[in-house]
């Protein structure tokens, strides 16, 4: 019996999972599940219930909704009912053996991963994209088609890089940061900070816990 | 009824730094919030009336100083906020609480100043106020009092609601090619929503205009004969700011973070808090969540929009409250914008010889602040 893959998600990245599956698997047997949200942006996985678990692997293909949170929960969804979710590494990456490479995570054709890399699970690495050696690039983050990120970066868990990004060697790019402005980016973004081209200044979160001030005039 | 407002209210440069000294200098003015000044050391920088400001914490004391150092006017603070004692970066002068000199590396080695110069040294201070989280100063020496510009009333809402802010803050500014004043105006048309915001806010607030013939009959009454009577003024300026529930919300929909935090009300209304001249609070999510609204004049045609976005206070952390806030910027982006191209587009038509706005009797809120605001820009009443 052929082996059976559910693709989960979205519609457009249902559409280019599946056919990136069958590239490097002709023989799979693929099932695709395009979910609709409702307007509190909650998923009907009902159509899973029917679904054995140990006949088939599972792989999540959603959009960066919500700082890749969506994306998250359902794959931890999926992961919860017990399906098994290796990554999609397209045909034409070039990869190097010593890079790993964690589950549900998407590898986009013709992107290339130097040595020693680190790619967590959950992380979508769009077509073409460049990275050096020794980067990590964290769960659940987001990299663009084409996005070149040096040696030695941390892209952290749930970030997102957008198109015509460009990361210098040793920077870092804080947890849930957005940075989807085109150019070179050669300083550490702090965690939580938006950087897009269409603002003016950069989008940040401030949170100081201890609240016990008072004024003096 | 025919504005009072010449277009040189809102294009000239001359008459931009005369409202400066006339209205904004004697008025309490918000420069932020509370919760992003919690630590010893946290500060926060801002320009009001051209003049850099740092709002400093000292061990939970906020106290407001010129951001120039007393040596060679170097700023303090260099960032928009952030934690650092106040230290000039230049040749590292630190100040105390008070505005003096605590410390002065080499100060007798080098500087060698009198000792009557030495005790003279310090930062300018101003007056600082706060209600619940909001901060204000006051740029004049002789202030207003706080409850002269705004009623108990209305001290009392916004102490309550920015009580209930979360110390999780977004910060972002645009910076707008308009007048200041547009931006407010633009707040209090009620009738604007349904053209302007059609597919966006309106879809689920349906604001309506109040046509209160009361107020309405006032403002013909006082644009017939302004004032000239300080108390009256003081009157009139403390209406001026007002708000709470505003209109029905026609849909809220409940998300998993609503959850997590303390909703401010009960109730499924929009909240709107109008207060004059710069600031404007409004949940549009019953009170599960707030932007607080920020128009600080930067020239005659240049005013940067500084917004702030918080929920509910947190029961306890949640993985997604980052998420949470940047997908309500991502929202209130489309209706910001939306306002910005209109005020835009009218700020680049006037022109000196531009004719004066005919106003509604629906806008009788505006004819009202427009008729106050020339009283004392003419000099017929100060504040």
């Amino acid at each position: 019996m052929a082996a059976t893959k559910l693709i989960i998600g979205s519609a457009p990245q249902v559409d280019l999972a599946i056919a990136s599956w069958q590239e490097i698997e002709p023989d799979l047997e693929i099932i695709g599940i395009r979910l609709q949200q409702d307007n509190a942006y909650r998923f009907d996985l009902s159509e899973l219930d029917a679904i054995d678990a140990k006949r088939c692997t599972a792989f999540v293909a959603f959009d960066d909704q919500f700082l890749n949170f969506r994306r998250y929960e359902l794959m931890a969804e999926i992961k919860s009912r017990g399906f098994k979710m290796p990554p999609l590494i397209c045909q034409g990456t070039l990869v190097a053996k010593t890079t790993k490479v964690g589950e549900n995570s998407f590898i986009g054709s013709g992107a290339i991963i130097d040595h020693h890399c680190q790619i967590g699970y959950n992380v979508v690495i769009g077509a073409g994209t460049n990275i050096g050696s020794n980067t990590v690039i964290a769960h659940s983050a987001w990299i663009a088609p084409g996005v070149v990120i040096g040696a030695q970066v941390k892209v952290s868990a749930n970030a997102t890089l957008g198109h015509g990004v460009i990361v210098t060697d040793h920077i870092e790019i804080g947890k849930l940061s957005v940075v989807d402005k085109p150019g070179k980016f050669s300083q550490h973004i702090p965690a939580k900070t938006f950087i897009y081209a269409a603002f003016d200044e950069d989008i940040v979160i401030v949170e100081n816990r201890n609240a016990n001030t008072h004024s003096l005039s | 009824m025919q504005s009072r407002m010449p277009p040189q209210a809102y294009i000239s440069q001359d008459w931009f730094q005369r409202e400066r000294e006339l209205l904004f200098k004697p008025l309490w003015q918000f420069v932020g919030l509370k919760m992003m000044l919690a630590q010893h050391n946290s500060f926060i920088t801002r320009n009001i009336g051209g003049i850099p400001i740092v709002i400093q914490n000292f061990n939970g004391e906020l106290r407001a100083f010129e951001n120039l150092c007393a040596h060679r006017q170097n700023p303090l603070q260099t960032q928009a906020h952030g934690i650092r004692s106040l230290v000039c970066g230049y040749h590292g002068w630190k100040y105390s609480s008070d505005g003096k000199v605590e410390n002065m590396p080499f100060e007798h080695e080098v500087f060698r100043y009198e000792q009557q110069e030495r005790e003279c040294l310090g930062l300018k201070r101003f007056r600082l106020e706060t209600i619940g989280n909001l901060v204000f100063i006051n740029l004049a020496a002789d202030s207003l009092p706080l409850n002269a510009q705004f009623n108990q009333a209305l001290i009392a809402q916004l102490e309550d609601v920015s009580n209930a802010f979360d110390s999780e803050v977004l910060f972002t500014t645009y910076k707008t090619k308009l007048n200041w004043k547009l931006a407010y105006e633009n707040l209090r048309d009620g009738h604007h929503p349904r053209y302007l915001h059609s597919r966006s806010l309106y879809q689920n607030v349906r604001f309506q205009v109040a046509m209160d013939e009361t107020a309405i009959k006032h403002a013909k009454q006082y644009h017939a004969n302004g004032t000239k009577d300080h108390q009256q003024a003081l009157d009139l300026l403390a209406g001026f700011s007002n708000g709470g529930p505003d209109e029905p919300i026609k849909t809220r929909e409940s998300y998993a973070w609503h959850e997590y935090v303390e909703r401010y009300s009960d109730k499924d209304w929009y909240y709107n808090w109008l207060i004059f001249p710069n600031l404007h609070i409004a949940s549009g999510s019953g009170g599960y969540s707030f932007i607080i609204e920020h128009h600080q004049p930067v020239s005659a045609d240049r005013t940067d929009v500084m917004i702030y976005y918080v929920t509910a206070k947190k029961k306890r952390p949640y993985a997604t409250s980052a998420a949470v806030l940047h997908a309500h910027l991502m929202g209130a982006d489309t209706v910001l914008r939306e306002d910005f191209e209109v005020m835009e587009n009218i700020q680049a038509g006037l022109h000196s010889n531009a004719a004066h706005a005919v106003l509604g009797d629906y806008e009788y809120g505006i004819s009202a602040i427009q008729d106050w605001y020339m009283d004392v820009m003419e000099g017929k009443v100060t504040l």
